[in-house]
């Protein structure tokens, strides 16, 4: 466009160019463009804190340098879709999207790598905790003590603007919402252990909020969810439940993908403490890990559609896959040290000093410990320590080895890693 | 796969217009030429010259795998004479528009349906055919003669004549800058003719040129801040498999990612940054298809030779 504009412009023999191939503006500028993102050489990996007082900083990985963003209220949980940052806070029953301006684009064989200004892009309200899920082209906040249920389209969250596309009401109580595609999944259950209930299901809906007649599928006991490069993964008292887009008519203009669902059953004898209540991972891979009560550790290969039990002698609190070749799994244990295991043999290849001695032992420690993370990429892991007032840097493939340490000002109380 | 400014195209097509012919006629009656890609819009342009409004659609800053046009331009293909793309899969978020536009009977060019399509590298675990054909010239001139013959069949009141010998003027160019690459790389032997990447873009260049590309993780500047050996193995060893000098990455940090190959590996390496999807600003090393192919080839031959 702008290449024929400027071609008659230059030529000695003017014409009405101008009028035929305007140049981008606010109207024009197409869908999904941001104004200055620049593809970059490789992810622009960031760590999003959340401190004390509320203050969002951004911690550029590449250059140890930090940026403050914004501050906000009473953030009571943080998350990321390695884009957007979602900082729920409870008591507003607000939702607050910020865009990292960092982020990456896989296209399977290879990756692209983005980076623009980070913005706030603005509140979805509702009442309560928000959990928000994100997804390339939905992205989904749940309302759990209003049931409330909104869809947000992720295009225009890129180009700052939150365009809510259903909000609906739905039952309140524990449940999920997930997007899948041009699809949401939104589940629903009672307390997990409850002996009697008929709502442990998940059900399909349209982009904006409309049941799809038949696409269900049971879950009991619903907890968990996350996505990988297969498909969805939801919690179920009896194992895992799958769900799968059907991508085949997805090049057609008008067709809109079918979810198919699977169960990958546990193993024998699984004791119900020892289920997978919660899963992470390398974002993208297909295996997917969950703490197992106090015994160690699930591994779940969405691609293979297998359990594998890791077994660890500290109970762990939070366990992530990494699924690299050399299959590594990072956990953080319950006396505050990062441990490297080992997926094919269930060893523990190293492990760090305990990182969390402040945190661990502060007034309200379950509530700080409820906010730290342990994230992984493809090099290093990292962990945020909110009383010790730190975010470690552990390279997992060197003995657990801590590459850099990172001092927050203020407490870093949530933590969240973009550009991924 | 940065630095994308259709403006460049747009002075090189205008240089040559202003070369080849007098005044443009209003764009409103000429004919419309539609090019998704700025490399491929380059090209066009230099075969219609003025004959056609050619509208390249791809961006500055953005990359062919991912770009995204307005609603006007979606309406302006529908319009186009012809549309001349990539194909082969380049162009994912335009394919919605480029089926709507066949679908409504504008004739259509795919360039990665008139070449004989190479697959992804080994190892990548695709087996679908690698679109980055222009790294190699020869492809091009296939490229060139199928647009030539579609503008002549689809695009009514050019001049046939003039379109046959731009086109011919063109594929001259082409050739030589063919030939010219042959014999620069003639100069580097066959035990160096190792690319060490992390560009996915190399695959035509060296089928054709008879490289090998040797793929290699590039350490990220978050681990080259603290890099261990573990950071570096995949790089180090595809360095010491090609036996070379040069490695041809795009790195935010070349200079920082030679200290710590030199500090923790013990190598001495360049790193050396080649064009590869897009064209550049002018006078930027790669303002045209033939000034992106003569930079590159000046790169390569200067990092490999001993």
């Amino acid at each position: 466009m702008l290449g024929a504009a400027a071609l008659l412009g230059i030529t000695a023999c003017s014409s009405p160019a101008a009028s035929t191939a305007p140049a981008p503006t606010a109207s024009t500028a197409p869908h999904g463009y941001v104004a200055g993102a620049a593809e970059m050489a490789e992810p622009q990996l960031h760590l999003a804190t959340v401190n004390s007082a509320g203050r969002l900083d951004l911690l550029d990985l590449l250059d140890g340098t930090s940026t403050s963003v914004t501050t906000l209220e009473q953030v009571s949980g943080v998350s990321t879709d390695g884009r957007f940052v979602f900082a729920a806070a409870a008591e507003q029953g607000a939702v607050t999207i910020v865009d990292s301006g960092a982020w990456t684009v896989d296209h399977e064989d290879h990756q692209h790598y983005y980076r623009a200004d980070p913005a706030v892009v603005g509140t979805v309200t509702g009442s309560g905790a928000g959990v928000t899920s994100g997804g390339g082209t939905l992205t989904t906040v749940r309302f759990a003590d209003s049931g409330t249920a909104v869809i947000l389209d992720t295009g225009d969250l890129g180009d700052g603007t939150i365009t809510e596309l259903a909000r609906i009401d739905v039952e309140p109580g524990p449940g999920m919402l997930v997007p899948v595609g041009d699809r949401v999944i939104a589940g629903r259950t009672d307390a997990p252990g409850s002996a009697t209930n008929g709502i442990d299901a998940v059900q399909v809906l349209t982009s904006s909020g409309a049941p799809i007649a038949g696409a269900t599928a049971d879950c009991a006991e619903l907890s968990g969810t996350i996505s990988t490069a297969v498909g969805v993964v939801f919690g179920c008292s009896d194992g895992a439940l799958l769900a799968t887009a059907d991508t085949a008519s997805a090049g057609e203009g008008a067709a809109e993908s079918t979810i198919t669902f699977e169960r990958i059953p546990y193993p024998a004898g699984v004791a119900a403490t020892d289920r997978a209540l919660e899963f992470a991972n390398r974002a993208g891979r297909p295996t997917v890990a969950a703490v197992a009560g106090d015994t160690g550790a699930w591994l779940l290969d969405t691609r293979e559609r297998r359990w594998s039990p890791l077994m660890t002698d500290t109970p762990l609190l939070q366990v992530s896959a990494v699924d690299d070749s050399a299959e590594h799994v990072v956990a953080l244990a319950d006396d505050g040290r990062v441990l490297v295991l080992e997926a094919a043999t269930g060893s523990t290849l190293a492990a760090t000093e305990p990182l969390l001695p402040a945190t661990l032992v502060a007034a309200g420690a379950e509530a700080l410990v409820a906010g730290v993370e342990l994230t992984v990429d493809a090099g290093r892991a990292y962990l945020n320590a909110p009383a010790d007032g730190l975010v470690y840097e552990i390279d997992y493939a060197d003995g657990a080895r801590i590459a850099r340490t990172f001092p927050i000002d203020g407490e870093p109380r949530f933590l969240a890693e973009t550009g991924r | 796969m940065r630095s994308i400014r259709s403006l460049s195209l747009a002075l090189a097509a205008a240089v040559g217009l202003g070369a080849l012919s007098g005044c443009a006629a209003p764009a409103g009656d000429r004919p419309l030429i539609v090019v998704t890609t700025n490399i491929l819009g380059d090209v066009v342009g230099n075969i219609v010259g003025d004959q056609a409004e050619v509208l390249t659609l791809m961006r500055p800053n953005s990359d062919p795998h991912s770009f995204e046009i307005s609603a006007q331009e979606a309406a302006r293909i529908l319009r186009a004479d012809l549309v001349v793309s990539n194909g082969l899969g380049l162009e994912e978020g335009l394919q919605q528009q480029l089926d709507a536009a066949d679908t409504a009977g504008v004739a259509m060019l795919a360039a990665g349906t008139v070449i004989d399509p190479l697959p992804y590298a080994s190892g990548t675990g695709s087996d679908t055919a690698d679109p980055h054909f222009w790294t190699d010239p020869a492809r091009m001139v296939e490229v060139v003669e199928a647009v030539t013959a579609a503008v002549r069949t689809d695009v009514a009141g050019v001049d046939a004549a003039l379109i046959e010998a731009q086109a011919a003027a063109y594929t001259t160019e082409l050739q030589a800058l063919d030939a010219e690459m042959t014999t620069a790389f003639a100069t580097i032997g066959s035990e160096r003719r190792n690319l060490v990447t992390n560009h996915h873009v190399f695959g035509y260049l060296a089928d054709r040129f008879d490289f090998t590309v040797v793929g290699a993780v590039i350490p990220g500047g978050s681990t080259l801040a603290a890099p261990s050996a573990s950071d570096l193995q995949s790089l180090v060893d595809a360095i010491d498999t090609a036996g070379v000098a040069t490695i041809f990455a795009e790195s935010s940090q070349p200079d920082r990612l030679v200290q710590v190959l030199a500090d923790e590996a013990g190598l001495d390496v360049a790193v050396v940054e080649l064009f590869t999807e897009s064209l550049s600003e002018p006078g930027a090393g790669a303002d045209s298809y033939l000034t992106m192919m003569r930079t590159n080839t000046e790169r390569i031959t200067t990092g490999l030779s001993p």
